[in-house]
């Protein structure tokens, strides 16, 4: 009688007590999605509200010569104009239909190129690598450390690395590459030379990653399984083919999509390693030189960024959907 | 039953109860927040500039040129990069900050924070008599980067002119037959760029050195803006017509890449590298093909790091620790740039003759600063004889004043012997043609000069390529 007189009275109806008891009694799920409501609150405002406000800005023409960031209302003029290759503020053009620039000059296709190469070969060399990792031997370890290890080099001292062993002054592989014709006589300055040496970088320092996402997926997999194979006189590659790849599928597609995703995002490496983005445009240097510096082209910046991150959801979106359509990545 | 209840709610809510977490949780979220917000700003007048200005400038110059002992004035480090310095002065006054009060701006970006009104008009604040002082004292082209295209007001004050030399080194010279006398010469009268491009072949012929003369050729902005500016300017070409129109209107000035003084620039850098005979002058081969990657960091690196180069192209700064090197033995020699042809046989007036780029910074006013009033006493100052002999005698910033350059830096222990060297280096100086597309304008630039430099273009083809590139730009 006294406590419900005393909820009656005011400590019951107070509305941050009655708020705190509904949360007692909430079940355990629901009591999760309410602590995590306040992230997820968090994190669409800084996916959604950038990207909105970066497709705002592309709709208006650039101000180079005001106070004012962007001028009139255009449309989707600018998104006709950087397809075409009619935007004379580009350092590069993204994509050039005539053929009059060399492919390896536009943004576009540079930035493709480099996805597929360097996620290509990095599945193959990290499917390499986990094998290697996954097996018993001794000395083990120092492999692991071996092949993790460019893993944890930061970008910039990876950039150096490869400045330092193809600049033609101090590098001591620029001389032999030239020798045999492979490569210019300053290969960081020319397009082509500059893209290999870029990709190779890449490939160099994120092959661990793949290995080691596959190596997880190998891991998994249970050793009956082989013996059971090898009991019914499967060849190594039969095993391989009916046993280890379609049980790390799932886990491959992962890291392939995470590690195109970050290759379509190519930049870091392309400045650290002295190349630069007039040698090697990618989508994002695109952006960086638009954007950036003392021109300010915010509405051109933001188109190629839309464009970008546009082609960017459509590769995730190609691999969602081979991971759906897969036997091996439809139970997921 | 109860018992049971009783487990399944302590499960649920664990050892800390949910309203303890949320409370303990609020309150650190609230905490957080609070601590990112910091009271802003500062007492005085914060100058912006860099780690050398920050550590070796004596504030009490500017005291002695008379700003009152009331205002306390602190220099702070920037970006040493030039154009990261850019983006942070265009973050900081978006955000509309208040410090700090003054900006050191490059001028090879300055117009645009002019055109666009980002930085304080110092001639609607500032008294008439001083402003006319400061465009009469000053070099006229820092004078220009300081000032709004359209109207030709003054929105900076000139701080220190930077402009490249001829450094070479005099006892590869005498160890090949030359004498003292063409030193001396040299110094205040540059031979051609046929003349040196044979002399340097000759001594690096007969010297245990690697490299002749060694310059800047990357792909990069430095290429646009200055080494083949300067080039271009010295054979009587440019980028826009002359001098009269270097500065805008964008769009209506003569876009003039493809004539011939320009082509005759890029052969005659051909030819220094690759000794191929393309420009109608005979230049002698003289400079590696490592150029075409270089800054001026990694030519410093050959010529004074590595003592291996006979010349190299160079801006003042590198000369007290290039003075520094070459001692005992071995000794310095500075000179203006070579020129292309005299200032008479020049297509543009004004050009041709020995031609240096301008590099060097501005002082400017930030507008949204709490005390204007402070600020501009600080950028009077900055104007005065005190604060130049400590800019000279402290970091080794050259005056911006041509009669300061001869009187203050003839007394300098690195600078002093070079004096009247850099005097006529800094009294013909060509500045880039800066607009608000000069940033896309230079980079189609030094793309196409580059690819032309290395052989991957003609000069004709590159330049043409240029042309219809600024075309375009201009009529934005």
């Amino acid at each position: 009688m006294a406590t419900e007189q005393r909820r009656q009275q005011g400590h019951g109806w107070n509305p941050v007590t009655r708020v705190l008891n509904w949360m007692e009694n909430l079940s355990e799920e629901a009591y999760a999605y309410l602590l995590l409501a306040p992230a997820f609150l968090v994190l669409t405002i800084i996916a959604l509200w950038p990207l909105w406000r970066t497709f705002r800005v592309s709709l208006f023409a650039d101000n180079l010569f005001g106070a004012a960031k962007t001028g009139e209302f255009v449309g989707l003029a600018n998104y006709v104009d950087v397809l075409t290759n009619q935007n004379p503020l580009l350092s590069r053009p993204l994509i050039d239909f005539t053929g009059g620039t060399p492919f390896f000059r536009q943004a576009l296709l540079v930035t493709l190129a480099f996805a597929v190469i360097s996620v290509v070969f990095e599945t193959l060399i990290g499917f390499g690598q986990a094998y290697i990792m996954s097996k018993e031997y001794r000395g083990r370890r120092w492999v692991r450390v071996s092949i993790i290890l460019p893993w944890a080099i930061p970008i910039v001292i990876q950039g150096m690395l490869f400045f330092l062993l193809f600049n033609p002054s101090v590098g001591f592989l620029s001389d032999p590459l030239q020798a045999i014709g492979l490569f210019g006589a300053n290969p960081l300055t020319s397009s082509t030379n500059a893209f290999v040496i870029v990709t190779v970088a890449d490939i160099w320092k994120t092959s661990a990653f793949m290995a080691l996402l596959i190596l997880a997926g190998m891991q998994s997999i249970d050793k009956s399984l082989y013996d059971v194979a090898e009991v019914a006189g499967a060849s190594p590659w039969q095993r391989f083919r009916h046993i280890t790849l379609p049980l790390i599928f799932p886990a491959l597609m992962v890291a392939m999509l995470f590690r195109t995703i970050d290759a379509m995002r190519i930049y870091g490496i392309i400045e650290a390693s002295g190349a630069g983005c007039g040698t090697v445009p990618s989508l994002s240097c695109l952006v960086v030189d638009t954007m950036f510096g003392t021109t300010q082209a915010y509405a051109s910046a933001a188109t190629i960024a839309f464009i970008t991150a546009s082609i960017i959801a459509l590769v995730i979106g190609g691999y969602l959907v081979v991971l759906k359509l897969s036997p091996e990545g439809s139970y997921q | 039953m109860a018992q049971e209840r009783k487990k399944n709610q302590k499960s649920a809510t664990g050892p800390v109860s949910r309203r303890r977490f949320v409370q303990v949780a609020g309150v650190t979220g609230m905490a957080s927040i609070a601590g990112c917000y910091s009271a802003s700003g500062s007492e005085g007048v914060e100058i912006l500039g860099n780690q050398n200005l920050a550590q070796s400038m004596d504030i009490q110059a500017f005291y002695d040129a008379g700003v009152s002992e009331d205002i306390g004035i602190e220099i702070t480090a920037g970006p040493e990069d030039t154009d990261a310095r850019a983006e942070e002065f265009v973050t900081l006054l978006d955000a509309q900050q208040e410090s700090p009060d003054i900006m050191v701006m490059d001028n090879g970006w300055t117009i645009p924070f002019i055109v666009r009104e980002s930085v304080v008009n110092l001639e609607a604040e500032m008294d008439n008599g001083f402003i006319e002082e400061v465009k009469s004292e000053s070099f006229d082209m820092l004078v220009e980067t300081g000032s709004h295209p359209d109207t030709g007001e003054l929105w900076a004050i000139p701080f220190f002119p930077d402009f490249p030399t001829m450094q070479y080194r005099k006892d590869l010279f005498r160890d090949a037959g030359y004498a003292d006398s063409e030193f001396d010469t040299w110094s205040t009268d540059p031979p051609s760029w046929a003349e040196w491009s044979a002399s340097v072949a000759e001594v690096h012929n007969n010297a245990d050195v690697d490299y002749g003369y060694v310059w800047q050729a990357d792909s990069y902005p430095g290429l646009s803006c200055c080494t083949f500016n300067e080039l271009m300017s010295s054979y009587g070409g440019a980028y826009f017509g002359g001098l009269e129109t270097l500065f805008g209107p964008v769009g209506e000035r003569p876009i003039t890449v493809e004539e011939p003084p320009v082509i005759e620039a890029l052969n005659v850098a051909r030819d220094m590298v690759t000794g191929s005979s393309a420009a109608s002058q005979e230049i002698a081969q003289c400079s590696p093909n490592v150029v075409f990657g270089w800054t001026e960091q990694e030519t410093d690196g050959a010529f004074v790091g590595d003592t291996n180069a006979v010349a190299m192209r160079n801006w003042t700064y590198t000369i007290p620790m290039a003075d520094e090197q070459f001692t005992g033995g071995q000794e310095l020699g500075v000179m203006p740039m070579p020129y292309g042809v005299p200032e008479s046989e020049a297509a543009n007036e004004g050009l041709g003759g020995t031609t240096a780029a301008l590099g060097g910074w501005l002082v400017a006013a930030n507008p949204n600063t709490t005390d204007l009033e402070s600020t501009l006493e600080v950028l009077q100052a900055f104007h005065s004889e005190e604060v130049q002999a400590a800019q000279l005698n402290g970091p080794g910033f050259i005056p911006h004043q041509p009669d300061l350059v001869e009187s203050l830096a003839g007394d300098h222990p690195a600078f002093g012997d070079y004096s009247e060297s850099l005097r006529i280096a800094g009294d013909n100086t060509v500045a880039r043609p800066v607009t608000p597309v000069w940033s896309q304008q230079s980079q189609q630039a030094y793309q196409e000069i580059n690819d032309a430099l290395q052989g991957r273009k003609q000069p004709t083809e590159a330049m043409g390529d240029l042309e219809s590139a600024l075309v375009d730009l201009e009529n934005i």
